[in-house]
């Protein structure tokens, strides 16, 4: 117990002093290049906090906001749906496996730019994010459903539950832990995808088009402005996800260590 | 209920495995029977063909209709769930009134005594105590046959007496039907109206000893026990 303390502190340790020397690097890289190349940190801290004070850094961050919750609701939908699914029945997991593989391995920006052939601009981010962040909750859900315990399933026959019952006592709660981790990843890569097909795409509002127009203009400490801004959007979700997660503590896996 | 002429054989490495050719037995309503057998001599096969999991190849059963709880090597638990509401989830479909249900639950907790511990999750208890919350929800179940397949198995011989107490208790609160395969000769003596020894595969019985000492006042090592422990051991360890 006392060791795994130690060991915590030693690595927020090393965290700290790792952040630092990055600062630092980037920070003697701006004295070598000029601003337009790499502005100091110092700069951008400065533009950033700026930003804080505009209606229309709140404005974008909404936007975006929004287009990534929305491509991220429809994506746990279709892939919870698909992932219970596909973890239920060999025949229909081969049957979505085409559709999921080339997703899967389709570059980011030949989904973004289809969209934008097929779809006004706002909604492009959206499609985007919700096709590419879709497939890892299925993938995650799947493999949550095929992992429910055979011995429980046995047990839920004997004791004559029904389907119903089966699925909504064993099952999803079964699935839940790869639920959450599938919706964690898919979330972090909702971002991420959000941010580009705004760059391509140009919406009225968002931390992309703010982005984008930010390059043109040469404007480079606001470009990583906006770049702080998406990391934060990221980390927070993260948190969310980490505060949320221990409450689902009883539902580790069955048989693991507990519940034997 | 009775077991009339059954084989049974499964595909083994080396060709066809007769588990059971040609057996037969009766297995007294109310009571709880036992039976011991050196490993492999089919005691899980005829649990599985009981519950009806497996059919026989030829031959029938016939009595094992109906409900059926099972005490299996693990207590199943469902992790997400506390102990009284691992116990009303199998009450849910027989019980509609919710304060019968409560009833029940705190009933069969009390005798294997856990009515403290409802509220627990399994993982905030012992193995033993996990044990005990699956014997409850077998009796809770509203059944007619009780199978138990070494459901005392790989715990300490102190948590494994206090398990057999709570079954006897429990068991004596609502009797059924009870076959309980083990290869733990004391577990056999203080538990079984009847003492079944199979013989090696295929399986046939070798030996039915009843045990007349109501199940309250035996003692490992006193009385009718000394006498029916050694001649079951010599049954166990009798060649062919």
């Amino acid at each position: 117990m006392k060791d795994s303390i130690d060991r915590g502190k030693k690595r927020l340790l090393i965290i700290i002093v790792s952040s630092a020397a990055l600062i630092l690097l980037w920070w003697a890289g701006s004295l070598v290049f000029n601003e337009v190349i790499l502005p100091s940190p110092f700069t951008v801290l400065a533009r950033f906090m700026r930003f804080l004070g505009e209606a229309s850094f709140y404005q974008a961050l909404y936007a975006t906001c929004i287009r990534g919750i929305q491509g991220f609701a429809v994506s746990l939908l279709v892939g919870s749906a698909a992932g219970i699914l596909a973890g239920g029945s060999r025949t229909l997991e081969a049957f979505f496996s085409p559709l999921l593989s080339v997703i899967k391995a389709t570059p980011v920006m030949s989904v973004i730019l289809l969209a934008f052939i097929w779809f006004r601009t706002g909604t492009v981010p959206v499609f985007a994010a919700f096709l590419m962040a879709f497939p890892v909750v299925t993938q995650n859900v799947m493999i949550g459903v095929r992992e429910v315990h055979p011995e429980l399933r046995q047990m839920a026959r004997m004791y004559e539950l029904n389907a119903r019952q089966q699925f909504i006592h064993i099952t999803l709660p079964s699935i839940l832990p790869f639920f959450l981790s599938g919706a964690k990843s898919a979330l972090g890569l909702t971002w991420k995808v959000v941010v580009a097909a705004e760059v391509l795409t140009v919406p009225s509002r968002g931390i992309g088009s703010s982005m984008q127009f930010a390059q043109i203009n040469l404007a480079t400490a606001e470009v990583f402005s906006w770049t702080v801004a998406a990391i934060l959007l990221s980390a927070a979700s993260d948190l969310l996800f980490s505060l949320v997660t221990p409450f689902f503590q009883p539902h580790r896996r069955y048989g693991r260590r507990h519940g034997h | 209920m009775d077991i009339n002429h059954i084989s049974k054989s499964f595909p083994g490495p080396s060709g066809m495995l007769t588990v059971f050719s040609e057996f037969s037995m009766t297995i007294p309503e109310q009571e709880i029977t036992v039976i011991l057998g050196a490993s492999g001599c089919g005691k899980t096969t005829l649990l599985n063909l009981l519950a009806r999991f497996i059919t026989p190849d030829s031959g029938m059963i016939t009595g094992n209709d109906g409900s059926i709880s099972y005490l299996f090597q693990e207590p199943r638990l469902l992790p997400w769930r506390t102990v009284e509401r691992n116990i009303s989830l199998v009450l849910e479909n027989h019980v509609q009134d919710n304060e019968l249900l409560k009833q029940r639950t705190s009933r069969v907790l009390s005798l294997v005594g856990l009515e403290s511990f409802a509220r627990y999750y399994p993982h905030e208890l012992s193995g033993g105590m996990r044990q005990r919350v699956s014997i409850a929800r077998a009796f809770a179940f509203p059944s007619n046959l009780l199978l138990m397949d070494e459901p005392f198995q790989a715990l300490d011989l102190d948590v494994k007496l206090s398990l057999v107490k709570a079954f006897v208790r429990s068991w004596e609160g609502d009797p059924r039907t009870a076959v309980f395969v083990t290869h733990d000769i004391q577990e056999a003596l203080m538990v079984a109206d009847s003492i079944v020894v199979f013989t090696p595969r295929p399986a046939q019985v070798r030996s039915i000893r009843r045990l007349k000492t109501p199940r309250k006042l035996r003692r490992l090592g006193e009385g009718e026990l000394v006498e029916a422990e050694q001649q079951v051991v010599a049954d166990v360890l009798k060649k062919s």
